[in-house]
């Protein structure tokens, strides 16, 4: 027994109601049982959870832990300036976790706008009498009365109806209107035709339903609860930086724990050993890559919104450009949702044809054009184009998805006529006779068949049909309007046609290994047919229909899947729900478009969910990653070219990052392994990896895509931002150049002082401080160097164009001016104990920085010609 | 063995008698007797006493024209007391109870009618979260287990009898906490094969994720109206280190919910 499947009278006893409602103290009661109709938010993380993750992340807890040991040295063995040092590290906690926190904070509005489409006032029958209540108010067992312009206020049953339309297609992405009755009915929930869900729109008609689900219990509240429950992809990102900090954390404590032990064996005093330790975990950890990496994500998003991709979570902006698949909408995204009538077929004459399309139609003729549903839109162009025809409309069977067809009662010059237009299956049967060279024709087997064969022709064209009737009548209908007996006037079929560059994005999605499968709530021929059109489709299709999904063992399910040419198609949103689960378990990327209500938990669970902005609802723009801002197909591609190059690029930073570690790091090991004075200082560390670095690696975030970036297969899954070239070429390679400048620098300095090997001390202290600033500034140099040739790991800087990035010269200004306010200002080298350096220092710096930049564009060649001969050999 | 006699809590709230129609149902499926119980305490206001009595001749007369033996109990008294005691003496083996709007299974103190009634009755309890009047016979239920099955016995007589009293299919569902485990737990293997030796249509999904959490989305996605849990038996400390999933679910689930002890 189903609710659906009872009669009014069982309805009204199994939710122990009655014709006269419930009263109004059994209302209070039931809603102390089931609680208030409402759509509440589903726990999530909290705002202050969510704050709070950001200061206890790993590399957070690193930083915690080195500031406190900060802190206990000074307490323990005070004034050898780590109590200095501890605030430095706190605030780089406090500075990456807020600045984070502020970029990835995004409010969770998806919920509210469910809220918003519920209605605020509702009538309801109580005791026998009709009262006007809260929509918050009504409890199961209720009986609502429902007319035309309602909002459904909770999940009901009709229990009595008077041609009661009402529209579903937020829970089921039907636009068509359906009549319901108050009969007992075998089709399942949402397909019932004696149901009516909460937030569902009445259209037409009036009638009274019992209430048998309130607030998170109904459909609609299900959809909250899912959207809210769903646990979204973790980004790829977002799981690679996890591994880079914890593998440089690795580094840094492996290192800092070896260093000190190599101190306590060669004699070193704990204290210095404690500070030197400290020392190399600042060196090895990069403290300005999250925030770095944030502000390339937010610039990448940046870029997105030009190319027509709003982007609201930022770690979406690299999803996109990993994902393998994607699922995407037919109606819109891949086609111009504009409908127009492609071929006309009559048996006579387009006249009586095209009477029936303009004047069998709902549309409005307003200053800004013609409103209405796309379908009727488009015949009702088409016709009024054809003929010059009026008529009184006298009354109207409207449209309806279980009858397929709309009737209408129009008087014409003085005559009576019954239109009808619909779908082939629906009109047909009711047709007895057809027009032929003037003639009336009954219609027998042989014209029946002609018919359906002329129908199939079209709609295997991928066309949509639409019948269209007529019946002339002698007098007005003393009952209801007569339906039958009509005469065929023809068929019109109906294209939406495909978006011009649909095509084009399709192939770049081919050349860049990205799966792309249709999921359409239309009918596999159609589908198909566009499908073909487009190219996305080569072979012979292979169709998948919703209800037969639904039915599918998941084994199979996923056999299906592998196959090539799938198209989805009579899908509702919880068959797309499933298939993109699916997916996600077989390991794609996945990337989904939708527009609906019922999308957002498919939305959520994809990797990328990517809203329509014209098209869709706002609860679908709130729950999806990016919204396109054209409902355009090829501004995904578009999106995930951007997405691409956010990888790269952040790659390409990350080794500029990198490279300079082993700089900073290189003096420690001097100082405790061969007892030269400390050639660079903590504070010095910090001003490289928290200011001078920082600007030209957000430039380097804003390298435009490369050419060939969408003729490469996607990233694989187990293919990490931190490699092992990617790390050779930092620490090994760019970072031992960039440690030999600094250490010549810092060596000169001392050596101009007259300090000599094996002297613990300089000579004089300006002296020392004019050397670790010759050291900081042989840094700042190669850096300067090394922005340029990390710009690209392959494609030399002469091909890149020097001045193509002009953020890039922006951010070595911006570098050069930090470095001169460090250097040569008092406030500057009072903060970081520097102290002006001469011209000679520099003098000397320039031939390493150019040897940095030689030394690299010769790597590339060789790299390059290694990759050519490698590729000559394959083929 | 089916079950003899079936025991169903009727209340003043609405939910006990969706419950009592699970108990009805099952009493046709297994030719029992059913036993409709309500207990008052003293100075129970009267309205109280009147809805729960208006529930209990709805129910009376619905098993009555389903020609089920049928027997309504009122006891004046507190119903932790009685109901164990009216149990044992009535030897029921099944009992139906309706979770109060206000009770919470898992509870951190535990100090609900329902943690009474799981510590004292000694036949299978069936605990019944309602949250929908419409569907007082599911057809798609779903099972989720653990890869132990404890009182598997009781478990399987309990959702063999549901599914055959309502002409519905069963889905066995196993969250694993392995990656890329394709097969499912031998335990769940046997439960499936012999529930289908029992003519039961089952099927099976697997997943991966946090329990409760997963539970509610499948619940919805795939449309099941009733979720038949087993109870667990953590304590405070233990809920606290591992969670409580069954306690979540039941909280606030996406469709009617059972939760199923077996006798001990």
């Amino acid at each position: 027994m189903r609710i659906q499947t009872l009669s009014p009278q069982e309805v009204f006893s199994t939710l122990l109601s009655s014709p006269q409602g419930i009263t109004s103290a059994e209302a209070a009661r039931r809603r102390r049982e089931y609680g208030r109709n409402e759509i509440h938010e589903v726990p999530a993380r909290s705002m202050l959870r969510r704050l709070a993750a950001q200061f206890t992340h790993f590399l957070a807890l690193l930083l915690w832990f080195a500031a406190l040991l900060c802190f206990l040295s000074e307490y323990l063995h005070p004034g050898e300036g780590l109590l200095r040092l501890g605030i430095a590290i706190l605030a780089v906690i406090f500075i990456n976790a807020i600045f984070t926190f502020i970029q990835e904070y995004r409010t969770e509005k998806a919920i509210e706008e469910l809220r918003k489409m519920l209605p605020f006032r509702v009538a309801v029958i109580r005791e026998g009498s009709e009262l006007e209540v809260d929509a918050a108010e009504i409890v199961p067992g209720d009986l609502v009365l429902l007319r035309e312009g309602d909002k459904v206020p909770a999940d009901a049953r009709v229990v009595q109806s008077s041609r009661l339309t009402v529209n579903k297609a937020l829970l089921t992405g039907e636009s068509d209107p359906r009549m319901l009755t108050d009969a007992p009915d075998e089709e399942e929930l949402l397909e019932s035709g004696n149901l009516v869900f909460a937030g569902t729109l009445v259209v037409g008609g009036s009638g009274k339903a019992v209430v048998y689900a309130t607030g998170m219990a109904t459909e609609f509240g299900k959809i909250t609860q899912i959207t809210g429950k769903i646990v979204e992809e973790i980004s790829p990102l977002k799981v690679e930086i996890t591994r880079v900090t914890r593998i440089v954390a690795v580094i840094a404590v492996a290192a800092g724990a070896g260093f000190f032990l190599i101190g306590a064996l060669v004699g070193r005093g704990f204290w210095a050993n404690f500070l030197f330790a400290i020392g190399i975990i600042i060196a090895t950890v990069p403290e300005g890559l999250l925030p770095t990496v944030t502000l390339s994500l937010a610039m990448g998003s940046r870029r997105m919104a030009r190319r027509n991709a709003l982007v609201k979570s930022l770690n979406a902006v690299e999803a996109l450009g990993s994902v393998d698949l994607i699922c995407t909408d037919k109606t819109g995204t891949l086609t111009q949702n504009l409908m127009t009538v492609k071929e006309i077929w009559c048996p006579d004459d387009h006249a009586m044809a095209c009477t029936v399309a303009k004047l069998c139609s709902n549309v409005a003729v307003t200053p800004h054009g013609l409103k209405g549903d796309p379908t009727e839109t488009a015949l009702y162009r088409y016709a009024k184009a054809q003929v010059e025809v009026t008529g009184e409309r006298l009354a109207e069977l409207p449209f309806d998805s279980d009858r397929k067809r709309m009737a209408t009662l129009h008087r014409i010059d003085g005559k009576l006529f019954v239109l009808v237009k619909g779908a082939g299956e629906s009109v047909l049967p009711l047709c007895k006779s057809l027009r032929r060279a003037g003639l009336t024709v009954p219609r027998g087997g042989n014209l029946t068949a002609e018919l359906l064969e002329r129908q199939q022709a079209m709609a295997s064209d991928g066309l949509r049909v639409i019948a269209l009737a007529y019946r002339e009548l002698e007098g007005l209908p003393a009952g209801e309007m007569p339906e039958d007996g009509l005469t065929f006037a023809g068929f019109m079929g109906l294209l939406d046609p495909p978006r011009p560059e649909v095509p084009q994005a399709l192939k770049s999605c081919h050349s860049a290994g990205i799966k792309v499968i249709m999921i359409t709530g239309d009918a596999g021929p159609t589908a198909a047919a566009i499908a073909r059109e487009i190219g996305l489709i080569t072979g012979e299709p292979v169709i998948i229909e919703g209800p037969a999904c639904a039915r599918m063992p998941d084994e199979v399910l996923r056999a299906e899947l592998k196959k090539e040419n799938l198209i989805f198609a009579r899908m509702s949103p919880q068959n797309k729900m499933h298939v993109v689960s699916l997916l996600i378990e077989e390991g794609h990327r996945v990337a989904v478009t939708g527009d609906g209500v019922n999308d957002a938990p498919a939305l959520k669970k994809a990797h990328v969910g990517i809203a329509m902005g014209l098209a869709g609802t706002s609860v679908a723009r709130e729950a999806a990653d990016i919204v396109l801002l054209d409902d355009n197909f090829a501004s995904i591609v578009n999106a995930i070219e951007e997405g691409r190059a956010v990888f790269e690029n952040i790659r390409n930073f990350i080794t500029y990052i990198f490279a300079s570690n082993i700089p900073e790091l290189i003096p420690y090991i001097g100082y405790i392994l061969f007892g030269i004075p400390l050639p660079l200082t903590i504070m010095q560390i910090l001003a490289v990896d928290l200011g001078t670095d920082m600007f030209p690696a957000l430039a380097l975030g804003s390298e435009k895509p490369s050419p060939a970036i969408m003729l490469r297969p996607p990233r694989p899954k187990d293919e990490h931002l931190l490699t092992k070239g990617v790390l050779l070429r930092a620490y090994v390679f760019l970072g031992v150049l960039e440690a030999l400048a600094g250490m010549s620098a810092y060596f000169y300095v001392m050596r101009q002082g007259g300090w000599v090997w094996p002297q613990p001390m300089a000579p004089s202290p300006t002296l020392y401080l004019q050397a670790t600033t010759a050291c900081l500034a042989g840094i700042i140099a190669t850096q300067i160097a090394n922005v340029f040739v990390c710009r690209s790991p392959s494609v030399s800087i002469i091909r890149l164009g020097i001045f193509s990035n002009r953020l890039l010269l922006a951010g070595i200004t911006t570098e050069m001016i930090l470095a001169a306010f460090i250097i040569y200002t008092p406030f500057g080298n009072s903060l970081f104990a520097c102290t002006p350096i001469g011209a000679d220092v520099w003098l000397l710096l320039i031939p390493f920085a150019i040897l940095l930049l030689f030394a690299d564009e010769a790597r590339k060649y060789f790299f390059n010609r290694g990759r050519k001969v490698a590729t000559v050999k394959l083929t | 063995m089916n079950y003899r006699k079936i025991f169903s809590v009727v209340t003043e709230h609405t939910a006990s008698t969706v419950t009592a129609h699970y108990a009805i149902s099952l009493a046709t499926a297994c030719q029992a007797e059913l036993a409709l119980y309500a207990a008052h305490d003293e100075g129970c206001p009267e309205s109280i006493i009147l809805h729960t009595d208006r529930h209990l001749n709805h129910l009376f007369n619905l098993a009555l024209a389903l020609n089920i033996p049928v027997t309504r109990i009122t006891e004046a008294g507190h119903m932790g007391k009685l109901l164990p005691i009216r149990v044992q003496k009535e030897q029921a083996d099944l009992l139906f109870y309706p979770l109060m709007p206000d009770e919470q299974y898992g509870a951190n103190l535990q100090r609900h009618m329902v943690h009474h009634l799981l510590r004292t009755i000694n036949c299978d309890i069936s605990i019944l979260r309602v949250v929908n009047m419409a569907k007082p016979h599911p057809r798609h239920i779903l099972m989720p287990l653990g890869k132990t099955i404890k009182d598997s016995e009781h478990r399987l007589k309990f959702i063999a009898e549901l599914a055959k009293g309502f002409h519905a299919q069963v889905t066995l569902f196993h969250l694993s906490s392995q990656p890329g485990a394709k097969a499912l737990p031998a335990e769940i293997t046997q439960f499936r094969r012999r529930l289908q030796q029992q003519h039961v249509t089952v099927l099976e999904r697997r997943g991966r994720g946090e329990i409760g959490r997963f539970i509610a989305v499948e619940a919805i996605t795939r449309h099941y109206d009733l979720i038949v849990l087993g109870a667990t038996e953590r304590g405070v400390l233990q809920r606290l280190f591992y969670g409580n999933p069954a306690g979540e679910v039941m909280h606030q689930p996406p469709c009617n919910t059972i939760l199923f002890q077996a006798a001990r």
